[in-house]
């Protein structure tokens, strides 16, 4: 009997707990369709406040301070950031010059908010970092006191964060405060997909060319990965680079990886004086992986050098070397053949 | 007798314990579950999402005698909102005539092209290519060697570092590719992702987006709906938690290529070739002490074709029961091993005493009632009760985890669906599921028979 009871004792807790939970899912997937988008209601009263203050539709003098509080107050809640970013959004396309001149108003009070979400949770960290990095003019300066306060999100961060971090810096074109950035992924040893890191330094507002200067300058220091996405990142715009690469290629203290990159930039930037190192680096019995590379680069550098190494090399052992190999020779073979019959 | 009689004691002792441990791992998965989604849909919210579609991935398509669903399979990955990747279709010496098909569909020409045989597998026999949407198209056509054969052909003709396998009849939501190399880029040690399969008989798709989920009239399709959620979205996403999975679908998941390469790649005798793999996966890592992850992605759907009749379901089934019987075989030595931590002390325990196991103990469960009965000693009132409270009770969990799924891909369902669902869920966990156990049974009775031969089901 006591047995028995005790059977229907945890029964009976299973059941409330389990009836519990379906409550708890049912309330959540309420809750989730009320919460999830923006309601247009809340947009609306936005881009209303945002008229009044903009004075794009009506006469009345805005009070200035008094909506730097209402902000301050309201925008601290993530729900009320996003529906402020999407009236802002639409006030950015309908009104720029009253956006403009709006939002240079404002550069106090998105610094405070900055502040103030640092002491938030990362998932919120992460939501003001990417209203920065929407409107990136809400930051002023690109050396301002909102760059400072972004680099200190980092800190216990995860990934997204770390991403939207970068990319808020990157849309306001602070050169210091990517390097920043960069410098304590690398000291803290967090993690960061090359890919990633290539494509949000690639998305840069500002000159290029100085930012490739600056993170080449001081990507030595720095761990491979960072390294390899410096150079991805130069790949993309910038052909100054390819004496400045050449040493590091010849250099087999180098990380593998690093000089792959080096590679891949001459596949995107032609420099002929590099086709005699890949050569000999496709003959590399070393490092399969390199010798793929560059035999790979060397199918657009068709010298005639290259051709020639590539012919006595067609029966290495490496596949993929073969294969890159064989690509290029099946194509001059059929060129020869071609101007053959036409002559 | 009285001998018997403390047999059968024992015996319902042994039953009590077991059918508890389930209910409180069923409990887990969904409450775990429900948090997680909870965590996850907090982020999206708030715009946590990395959005890179980048990262070069491989879809590699096996197929044998799929000409009837190929060419629409093949269309849809075309559309996927995604910037590198290619698709190789890997005929696996079929007789309906589905290379024509796919050569005529595109517009394929024969290449000249080196395959690396990393992985053995049987040899190719002819290789096409075309370009579709600035997507590169290969089509290998080979000796007939099973799936796991045509994976490996596929990996190896593969040219990226990665790659996602599919079935052939499989169909992609256009994000999916996008969803499912998130976790690549969150984590460095990330290895393997699962996508969450839903039924495509459930699914009404637009412009390459589910928007709708409806339950279908055919009862057999509709009780499998509620099983898939169960099982792919609660208990995958509790052993996820501690990177315990051991199975990460063969209709739709992500590997990183080198490691495949490095453990060995798909077997070719296993009729459970996607577990094997990941079992392979863990044994690989854990003995050379890699930090690895894989991870299951319940945003990155993936739509498949459930057996309409109970003969298709049968063979199905009974393909999965027997290469869960193969794969654990293989990978015993997982099992009590303190080197695999979680992987061995749950999840490879779970699948041996739930899943395996199954089919026999919930057998011998019922000859132990039938026993009892005759033997006078069975209290039919509380026996009657235990099971109906079961019952509900694993059918208010098949509930939570389908409203679970419900709230994920942020589908709204009817009242009129809501009810049927709970219908289905009473019905799925106090009959499906024995159906199913005599099917599974079978699969052990009748192990040896075709062990390696394709899944065929009636396409539509």
């Amino acid at each position: 009997m006591f047995s028995d009871l005790r059977i229907y004792i945890i029964i009976g807790i299973f059941m409330i707990a389990c009836i519990a939970l379906m409550v708890f899912n049912f309330a959540m997937i309420h809750y989730s369709r009320r919460e999830n988008t923006p309601s247009a209601d809340k947009i609306e009263k936005w881009k209303a406040i945002l008229y009044k203050q903009t004075n794009a539709a009506s006469d009345v003098q805005p009070n200035e301070l008094k909506h730097e509080k209402f902000l301050l107050r309201k925008l601290s809640k993530p729900e009320s950031l996003i529906a402020y970013a999407h009236a802002l959004q639409y006030l950015k396309s309908e009104f720029p010059e009253a956006y403009s001149s709006y939002i240079q108003k404002r550069h106090t009070a998105f610094q405070r908010l900055a502040y103030i979400y640092s002491r938030k949770s990362r998932i919120e960290r992460t939501c003001y970092a990417d209203f920065i990095c929407t409107f990136p003019q809400a930051a002023g300066d690109s050396h301002g006191q909102l760059v400072d306060t972004l680099i200190s999100y980092i800190d216990d961060s995860n990934i997204h964060c770390r991403t939207k971090v970068l990319g808020a810096l990157c849309s306001i074109g602070s050169i210091p405060g990517v390097a920043n950035v960069l410098q304590l992924i690398h000291d803290r040893g967090l993690f960061m997909h090359n890919q990633l890191l290539t494509n949000e330094l690639s998305n840069f507002s500002g000159d290029k060319e100085v930012l490739g200067d600056s993170l080449w300058s001081e990507s030595r220091q720095w761990n491979d990965n960072i390294t390899v996405s410096v150079i991805q990142f130069i790949t993309r715009f910038s052909p100054r680079y390819s004496d400045v690469f050449l040493p590091f290629l010849q250099d087999t203290s180098v990380a593998p990886e690093v000089r792959a990159a080096i590679i891949r930039y001459y596949g995107e930037h032609r420099y002929d004086p590099v086709c005699p190192i890949l050569t000999e680096l496709a003959t590399d019995p070393i490092d399969s992986n390199l010798a793929a590379a560059a035999e790979s680069v060397l199918t657009l550098h068709s010298t005639p050098d290259a051709t020639a190494a590539r012919e006595s090399d067609s029966s290495k052992s490496n596949w993929r070397v073969q294969h890159n190999i064989r690509v290029p020779l099946l194509n001059w073979m059929s060129d020869r053949i071609a101007k053959k019959s036409t002559a | 007798m009285d001998f018997l009689r403390e047999i059968l004691y024992y015996v319902s002792i042994f039953f009590i314990i077991y059918l508890i441990v389930f209910a409180t791992f069923s409990f887990f998965a969904v409450l775990i579950g429900a948090y997680r989604l909870y965590i996850n849909n907090r982020m999206l919210k708030f715009r946590n999402k990395l959005d890179h579609d980048d990262l070069p991935v491989s879809i590699l398509l096996p197929a044998y005698n799929e000409a009837v669903t190929i060419v629409s399979s093949v269309s849809s990955l075309l559309n996927q909102d995604y910037q590198l990747y290619e698709i190789i279709v890997v005929d696996d010496g079929s007789e309906d005539g589905m290379a024509q098909k796919l050569i005529d569909s595109f517009d394929m020409k024969p290449v000249n092209r080196l395959i690396s045989y990393e992985l053995a597998c049987q040899p190719e026999e002819a290789i096409y290519e075309s370009t579709v949407n600035g997507v590169p198209i290969t089509l290998i056509r080979k000796k007939n060697g099973g799936k796991g054969d045509a994976l490996n052909m596929g990996i190896n003709a593969s040219r990226y570092p990665y790659f996602v396998c599919m079935d052939a009849d499989s169909k992609l939501q256009r994000d999916s590719l996008k969803e499912i190399v998130e976790p690549v880029f969150e984590d460095d040690a990330v290895i393997a992702v699962g996508g969450m399969i839903l039924l495509s008989q459930c699914v009404q798709m637009e412009d390459g987006k589910a928007v709708n989920y409806r339950l279908p009239s055919n009862l057999l399709v509709s009780l499998q709906a509620v099983e898939y959620n169960r099982s792919f979205l609660a208990s995958r996403m509790l052993m996820d938690t501690f990177n315990g999975n051991l199975i990460i679908s063969g209709a739709f998941g992500l590997f990183k290529k080198a490691t495949v390469i490095a453990a060995g790649g798909y077997s070719a005798d296993n009729l459970g070739e996607d577990m094997e793999l990941v079992l392979k996966l863990h044994g690989y890592c854990r003995n050379n002490n890699l930090n690895y992850q894989m991870r299951y992605q319940p945003s990155a759907l993936c739509m498949t074709q459930a057996p309409t009749s109970l003969r298709d379901l049968a063979g199905q089934r009974r393909r999965w029961h027997i290469g869960l019987f193969q794969s654990m075989l293989v990978h015993r030595r997982i099992m009590l091993n303190a080197k695999f931590g979680l992987v061995s002390f749950f999840s490879y325990l779970y699948y041996l005493m739930y899943e395996l196991l199954a089919p026999i103990i919930e057998l011998l469960g019922i000859l132990t009632i039938v026993l009892a009965f005759y033997m006078d000693v069975l209290n039919i009132g509380y026996m009657a009760l235990f099971l109906t409270i079961y019952a509900v009770y694993g059918a208010i969990i098949s509930l939570s985890a389908f409203s679970q799924q419900m709230y994920i891909q942020k589908f709204r369902i009817s009242l009129w669906d809501m009810l049927k669902t709970l219908f289905l869920c009473v019905l799925e966990f106090g009959i499906f599921r024995y159906v199913l156990v005599i099917v599974r049974f079978a699969a052990f009775l009748r192990y040896g028979k075709n062990k390696t031969a394709w899944g065929q089901i009636k396409r539509t």
